[in-house]
């Protein structure tokens, strides 16, 4: 296992050796550690500090744990200017996987008593679990190219949602330079049933209720209030995203060969940014990653319109407004300060949600005071975070900051320790009515498999990757 | 031709055992079913062929179950029965007998095997192979 040598209060450093270009560096407290130092994750980290370009540190969220290629919670920056290469294992199978939390104008205790009648809704509204089929259409050839290329604004165009959603999500919701011409006919024959799916796994729609203010003024900027109902949607770009992968991943494996790249583990096969297999990874990447905005604009319509149906309730009423979408499986190419000097990077987020601060061009205008907003789910049974980005997290992270609370239990080990009727039981005993597709992945989500998201908090705070906005309990959960 | 599930924090590490490396290929595809459905069925009455071209065996086996998966997503055929006409070399060709899952029977999404950790190592009673599901 690697080396840790703790250098502050929440960082560990993963001293350079071997092939590695950088030293590694994790954030974390001795507990949050003690399951990175077993498995494999810091090992990780080290691999991706011998990624070609690579400048900073290569780094580690605090929900960090062992994933294949990058550890999930795995942050890494390259520099095209000097060999700078992109990785598909720097931003996973789930292309553009991500939450969008959505506030409303109910209050909690208004609605206690039809919390079941409104996951029974959604549950009925929202496709989800394995093999389930959108709520639109089979995308014929010119409309999933249109999602390709146009994202979001798309299923806007289509009925889904309104304009003002799009300035509350991440690029507007379509990442320029997504080529339709760049994704394969395999990614779009998985893609063109699945749009508007949630799918299955850790993906959830989550009715939570916001219990506490952590500071009064970002949470007005933001729309929170406590004691008011929210809704959150964590999906991606579903099989296409998965098969762009695989698609690309064997153009990678030809290019490292090509371009002379030695690299500890096959799944962190890259190519230069700036080459031709660089170019048509971020082409189809960002087309795969529009797919996932469209997706989740489509789920959160269907979200908004179920609730209204079955809380009997007019637009107006509900009051549903986007508060922010955020990528958390992304590579971008965003401009970053290194030893003093402008550089056009491209950063990997795998497991990882950008976290900019105000004075960033990319963030959208309503929140230039107060940051992005960026938002952590934890495990259903026990809630969630919204922090507001920082200008530590830009000195010290790439602007980013953790997308979760991290497993820490195998999905073996977790339905050993449960049954998913047990566990359902169980949740609705502490308030919180959970309907999912499969017993199997509800006992694969027990909160017991995930780590206590309250101290990861704690560990963002310190580190000062976030500003602590609010914390949401959930009430109701989909799953697939 | 064995398969078992090893400890991976997020995903599904799987080692397979075989005399031969056609058995790691169906073990390996029995793996795969054991995580996507929630029971194997045993039908027959759909088939399809299978052909894939890697540069090693570990290539081939990813490769192989990447196929698989496709035509689990796309078609809804899971296979029951293999014929291998070809298997290592650089290609695997195989004719696959199997059936048409409902999606009341998937239990989890494979979204793909992965190359990390992936091995196949040939032993004195045959070979062992490892790879990892994202799940």
């Amino acid at each position: 296992m690697a080396e840790l040598r703790q250098i502050d209060e929440t960082t560990w450093e993963i001293p350079r050796t071997g092939a590695m270009r950088v030293s590694g560096r994790i954030i974390a407290n001795e507990k949050l550690l003690e399951p990175i130092r077993r498995d494999k994750a810091a090992d990780q980290v080290s691999n991706v500090a011998c990624l070609p370009g690579i400048v900073g540190h290569a780094w580690a969220m605090p929900d960090a744990h062992w994933g294949y290629g990058f550890p999930i919670g795995g942050v890494a920056a390259t520099d095209p200017a000097d060999g700078g290469v992109v990785s598909p294992g720097g931003v996973g199978y789930d292309i553009n996987c991500g939450c969008r939390l959505m506030a409303t104008r109910l209050r909690f205790d208004d609605i206690r008593p039809r919390v079941r009648d409104a996951i029974v809704g959604l549950y009925r509204d929202i496709p989800c679990g394995v093999g389930s089929e959108g709520a639109i259409p089979r995308l014929n050839e010119k409309n999933i190219n249109a999602v390709l290329s146009k994202g979001a604004p798309w299923a806007v165009s289509d009925g889904y949602g309104t304009r003002a959603d799009l300035d509350a999500i991440e690029d507007g919701g379509c990442i320029p330079g997504g080529d339709p011409d760049a994704v394969s006919n395999r990614a779009k024959e998985r893609g063109r049933n699945q749009l508007g799916t949630l799918g299955s796994g850790n993906h959830f729609v989550e009715l939570g209720v916001v219990e506490h203010i952590a500071d009064d003024s970002l949470a007005k900027i933001f729309g929170l209030a406590q004691g008011f109902v929210t809704l959150m949607v964590h999906s991606g770009s579903r099989g296409l995203g998965y098969q762009v992968c695989d698609d690309s991943l064997q153009t990678m494996l030809r290019a490292v060969q090509h371009y002379g790249i030695q690299l500890p583990d096959r799944q962190l096969c890259c190519a230069p940014v700036d080459s031709p297999e660089g170019g048509h990874y971020l082409a189809a990447m960002a087309a795969a990653a529009n797919y996932a905005f469209a997706n989740r604009q489509i789920i959160i319509e269907l979200a908004r319109r179920s609730l209204e149906h079955t809380l009997r309730l007019s637009p107006r009423d509900l009051g549903a407004y986007l508060v922010y979408d955020v990528c958390h499986n992304i590579a971008k190419l965003e401009e970053h300060d290194v030893d003093g000097v402008r550089k056009r990077l491209c950063v990997h987020r795998k497991g990882a949600t950008r976290a900019f601060p105000g004075s960033r061009a990319e963030v959208p205008r309503q929140y230039r005071a107060s940051g992005q907003p960026v938002l952590v789910p934890g495990d259903m049974g026990t809630g969630s975070y919204v922090f507001a980005g920082t200008d530590e997290a830009m000195a010290k992270t790439f602007g980013s900051c953790c997308h979760g609370a991290g497993r820490v239990m195998s999905r073996t080990a977790a339905r050993k320790a449960r049954q998913g009727g047990d566990l359902a039981r169980e949740l609705a005993e502490r308030g919180i009515v959970v309907m999912a597709r499969s017993k199997k992945t509800l006992a694969e989500e027990a909160p017991a498999a995930y780590k206590d998201i309250d101290a990861v908090a704690d560990v963002v705070t310190r580190a000062g990757i976030g500003r602590p906005v609010a914390r949401i309990r959930p009430i109701g959960v989909i799953k697939g | 031709m064995t398969y078992r599930f090893l400890e991976h924090t997020a995903d599904a590490l799987v080692e397979c055992e075989a005399g031969a490396y056609p058995g790691i290929l169906k073990a390996a595809a029995d793996a795969l079913y054991a995580v996507a459905l929630a029971e194997h069925g045993v039908g027959v009455e759909v088939e399809r062929r299978v052909e894939v071209t890697g540069e090693s065996r570990e290539d081939l086996l990813v490769r192989w179950l990447q196929e698989l998966l496709f035509l689990l997503e796309t078609d809804h055929f899971v296979a029951s029965e293999f014929a291998f006409d070809d298997a290592g070399d650089g290609a695997v060709s195989a004719r696959l007998q199997g059936y048409t899952c409902p999606p009341e029977a998937r239990a989890a999404e494979v979204k793909s095997a992965t190359y990390h950790e992936l091995s196949v190592r040939e032993t004195a009673d045959g070979f062992v192979a490892r790879f990892i599901l994202d799940v």
